[in-house]
């Protein structure tokens, strides 16, 4: 409690955290920019605010993009008070119902697996096709419009599945973890990981217990199904004695890095496992540009890159998928306006706050159009699926790929 | 409430808002060490003409309305009273106009400052005024503020760029002062009034600014003083032979070494003073300004570092970038004054600033615009620390004294809000406090607008 104290102390509402926050560049509310979020979130630790479902609403409005926090002058950990902040509503009001559910299914495997198999299978009684494009828009709509997003198709086999057939040996021993996204629904993002890796001379394991990485859960304050995610993933990767655990997600390559250090701070045996398994993590951008990754031959198109918030803020990666880039399109790589800026996705968000998200993600389809690309890349599943949806709603061509896809198709 | 359900009819939903949480968010600025205050409730006015309506329903239920931009003002300018309604004015934030023949931009008032800059660039044109939120400060508010920047010296403050403006006075009526002619001599000067009226007697929602040609050429030194009298000589020395930089800003030793330890850019933390001049204009006019600063500077023992090229002047401006935000991370309560006094006494002022730390046994950084006076104390404490904070409270207070004393001002461009009326006779005496109120009745007879602040 004094260490969060400390935290809201620091924070001189200087209102800087205006200047870059996307919502707040939406809807103008104070409410919704950090600088509100953290007095409300004192405001409610301190009893002087009730915890309504208002107030959890609030803070639930929120990428948690972290532009604010790179951008705040007085180093104010936002992250840290809008976590502790939803802990404490969720501990106060419970979770909303529909996330509750959502997340005891996450929390078993198994299940979770099972289930998203069978949307594989029965995608087409909800989702329709869409002519023309890679994608289904759902049939009948649950939430404000979203009848009208362009959502990605789940693969009728998982990479797990596809996997198999394709070990071969190599000199370093890398663990793939593709994350929930990949696995199941942009499998060909997880084949070009595969394939990219294989030809710089690595052998790539995915084990077979696949799982989410809990980051959603956690998000959201149900910290229960986080760590048990959490410890699943943990044990089956270090498992087997790999040389490093390779991530292609944003979201599970900060979750694998840094997430569960945080997340298991109290437990001292699996503390002792997620700090072993973090200096094991490399997002494939990192580790391919450390290793030395083979010259691809160059590609003849125009490719902008976008930065995944939490890739670029957290792990610090922006520089190595550019290189990558670079390397493969040469002059024909040019840099949106604002590559940094939120797409809006920001996982669930997109779901529970799809008008909001949809007028982000248009000031982001706007910036990659107006840089003339043909291709947009970028180095996670949740913004893909958001720069499809985005770039589609304004009529666009641009394709969206993960820089692992174009990497392959660099060394084909 | 009879008069929030009054309110609610004429303004329709989505424009005013009464949950305690979105009252909570309303109810503090930028001001360090003032209580927050939850309002009766927040409107989002979306036309001059629902602030007229906004108006006339506040009279005639004798409810105060608290004007509000981005709150980012540090004298509570903002801070509402329990049975008060804010006016965000944020939603009316459209650029209506950039007329290239007169020179000028006519804006809404929730119109972000950096977002007129960025429109009118493409011109080669500037709007000056740069307070250190930009970013994030409205048109509205700085005019309200009367805002100044790192800019001051050569090119002025918010109200050498106020043309005209639009606003609804306490009455309810919408008038329009000034306009787009350079000269107008009609009436009194009241879009001057309106620049620096923090609110208290017109609700602004439309403003007309000067626009002027972007400099073509900058050129950026930092210099390096082992004593105070130094800086401040060659900060007089500059002026006294005519040459007006762009900004003429100064950090003091607490100032370097705190940020020296944060940003570790290698600024000298035995160094009792830090210069940074910037001269701006033709190339041909840079250039010789440039050597008259340069040798001032070296006359006065100052070691010398010029940027080369853009990426070394960012560098430069680097560490001065940094002294707020990094005197802000070493304590919990950040106090930023801003008591101002004539060029000349610079160096007096920086002196009895020491002083003052010492006997109140408080840690004061002190940086800020040194070219026009305007220096920025900042008092790193915690106001939760109740002893430290009477000290801080005392400190102040000599450090408006002592401002005072060397003919100088309470504020320079923070404002008088709340956090600085009590303050006010000290400069004004009596019969200046008085005539202010008499001015604000005549804006605003009932009382209505931002009461409680200035006079
Ligand atoms: C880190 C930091 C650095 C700063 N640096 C500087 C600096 O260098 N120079 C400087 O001068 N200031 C500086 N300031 C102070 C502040 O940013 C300015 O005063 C700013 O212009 C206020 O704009 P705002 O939109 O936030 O106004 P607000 O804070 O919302 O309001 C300020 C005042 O204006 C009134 N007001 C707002 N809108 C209207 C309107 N439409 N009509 C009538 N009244 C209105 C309000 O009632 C209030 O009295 C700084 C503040 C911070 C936090
Ligand atoms: S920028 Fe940082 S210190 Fe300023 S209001 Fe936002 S969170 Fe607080
Ligand atoms: S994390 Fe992003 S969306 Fe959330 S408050 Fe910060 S800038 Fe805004």
């Amino acid at each position: 409690m004094t260490e969060i104290k400390q935290e809201f102390l620091k924070c001189m509402r200087c209102g800087n955290c205006q200047a870059v926050c996307p919502i707040y560049k939406e809807t103008k509310m104070e409410a919704e920019v950090a600088r509100g979020k953290i007095q409300l979130i004192k405001g409610v630790t301190e009893g002087v605010l009730k915890p309504t479902e208002y107030l959890a609403e609030k803070i639930a409005t929120c990428l948690t993009c972290l532009a604010c926090q790179e951008n705040c002058p007085s180093g104010v950990n936002y992250e840290k008070i809008l976590l502790y902040g939803r802990d404490y509503l969720a501990k106060e009001n419970g979770l909303p119902p529909v996330k509750k559910a959502i997340f005891k299914v996450l929390r078993k495997p198994k299940l979770f697996n099972f289930g998203l198999k069978m949307a594989s299978r029965f995608q087409g009684l909800a989702l329709k096709k869409v002519k023309g494009r890679p994608g289904r828009k759902l049939r009948f709509g649950l939430i404000e419009d979203y009848e009208n997003r362009l959502l990605p198709e789940f693969s009728k086999e998982t990479l797990v599945e596809k996997a198999r057939s394709k070990q071969i040996p190599g000199k370093e021993k890398l663990l793939y973890f593709p994350g929930c996204m990949i696995n199941n629904v942009y499998v060909n993002v997880g084949e070009a990981v595969i394939e990219v890796l294989q030809h710089n001379g690595a052998q790539v394991i995915v084990p077979e217990k696949q799982s989410c990485c809990g980051t959603p859960a956690r998000v959201h304050g149900d910290i229960e199904s986080a760590k048990s995610l959490g410890r699943y993933v943990i044990d089956t990767y270090l498992a087997v004695d790999a040389d490093y655990v390779i991530t292609s997600c944003s979201t599970c390559g900060v979750t694998l890095r840094q997430g569960y250090v945080e997340l298991f701070i109290d437990e001292p045996e699996y503390l002792e496992k997620a700090k072993k398994l973090a200096e094991k993590t490399r997002d494939i951008n990192e580790y391919l540009v450390e290793k030395g990754f083979i010259k691809p031959k160059k590609l003849n198109l125009k490719v902008t890159y976008h930065d995944p918030c939490h890739l670029n803020r957290k792990l610090k990666v922006n520089k190595q998928p550019r290189e990558i880039l670079k390397a493969l399109a040469g002059e024909n790589f040019g840099e949106m306006k604002k590559p940094a800026a939120c797409c809006g996705g920001a996982g669930s968000f997109s779901l529970t706050h799809y008008p909001l998200s949809k007028a982000i993600g248009k000031k982001k389809a706007l910036d990659i159009i107006e840089t003339g690309a043909e291709v947009v890349a970028t180095s996670c599943p949740g913004c893909m699926l958001q720069l499809n949806d985005a770039l589609a709603k304004e009529g666009s061509n641009i394709k969206v790929v993960h820089v692992a896809e174009l990497l392959a198709e660099g060394y084909k | 409430m009879e008069a929030l359900a009054k309110l609610q009819k004429i303004l329709g939903s989505g424009k005013i808002k009464t949950q305690p949480e979105e009252l909570f968010v309303y109810g503090y600025d930028a001001t360090a060490g003032l209580k927050n205050q939850m309002p009766l409730a927040v409107v989002f006015p979306e036309s001059a003409g629902e602030v007229v309506e906004i108006v006339k329903w506040a009279n005639e239920y004798k409810i105060p309305l608290y004007p509000r931009g981005s709150g980012t003002n540090l004298s509570g300018g903002t801070i509402p009273a329990a049975n008060g309604v804010v006016v965000e004015l944020n939603r009316l934030n459209k650029i209506l106009e950039i007329d290239l023949d007169n020179l000028t931009a006519t804006v809404e008032p929730g119109v972000i400052i950096n977002d007129l800059n960025e429109a009118v660039k493409p011109y080669g044109l500037i709007y000056p005024p740069d307070p250190g939120t930009v970013a994030t400060a409205t048109m509205g508010g700085s005019v309200a503020e009367c805002s100044g920047g790192l800019r001051g010296l050569k090119y002025g403050v918010t109200k050498h760029y106020i043309m005209g403006v639009e606003a609804v006075i306490g009455t309810g009526e919408l008038l329009k002062f000034g306009g787009k002619t350079v000269k107008n001599v009609t009436g009194y000067d009241l879009p001057a009034l309106m620049v620096g009226s923090e609110g208290t007697l017109g609700i602004i929602t439309k403003i007309i600014v000067k626009l002027i040609p972007a400099p073509k050429a900058k050129k950026s030194f930092l210099a390096v003083f082992n004593s105070i009298d130094d800086a401040g000589n060659a900060i007089a020395e500059i002026i006294k032979n005519r040459v007006i930089p762009a900004t003429l800003e100064i950090m003091d030793q607490t100032t370097i070494r705190t940020v020296e330890k944060f940003k570790k850019i290698g600024l000298p933390v035995n160094a009792q003073a830090i210069l940074l001049v910037e001269t701006d204009g033709y190339p041909e006019q840079v250039e010789m300004e440039a050597k008259i600063i340069r040798q001032v500077l070296e006359k006065n023992r100052g070691e010398v570092s010029e940027a080369q090229n853009e990426e070394e002047r960012e560098k430069l401006w680097e560490a001065r970038r940094a002294a707020l935000p990094a005197l802000a991370q070493v304590s919990p309560t950040t106090v930023l004054e801003d008591a101002t006094v004539p060029r000349s006494q610079v160096p007096a002022m920086l002196k009895k600033l020491k002083e003052i730390g010492e006997k109140y046994n408080l840690t004061i950084g002190t940086f800020g615009h040194a070219g026009d006076g305007n220096l920025h104390p900042t008092i790193l404490t915690d106001e939760t620390n109740r002893e430290e904070w009477q000290r801080v409270e005392k400190a102040v207070e000599e450090i408006f004294k002592a401002a005072l004393e060397l003919g100088g001002t309470l504020s320079g461009e923070h404002g008088i809000g709340m956090a600085k009326n009590r303050f006010l006779p000290w400069e004004m005496g009596e019969a200046g406090v008085n005539l202010l109120k008499r001015l604000k009745l005549a804006f605003d007879p009932n009382n209505i607008l931002n009461p409680g602040k200035m006079a």
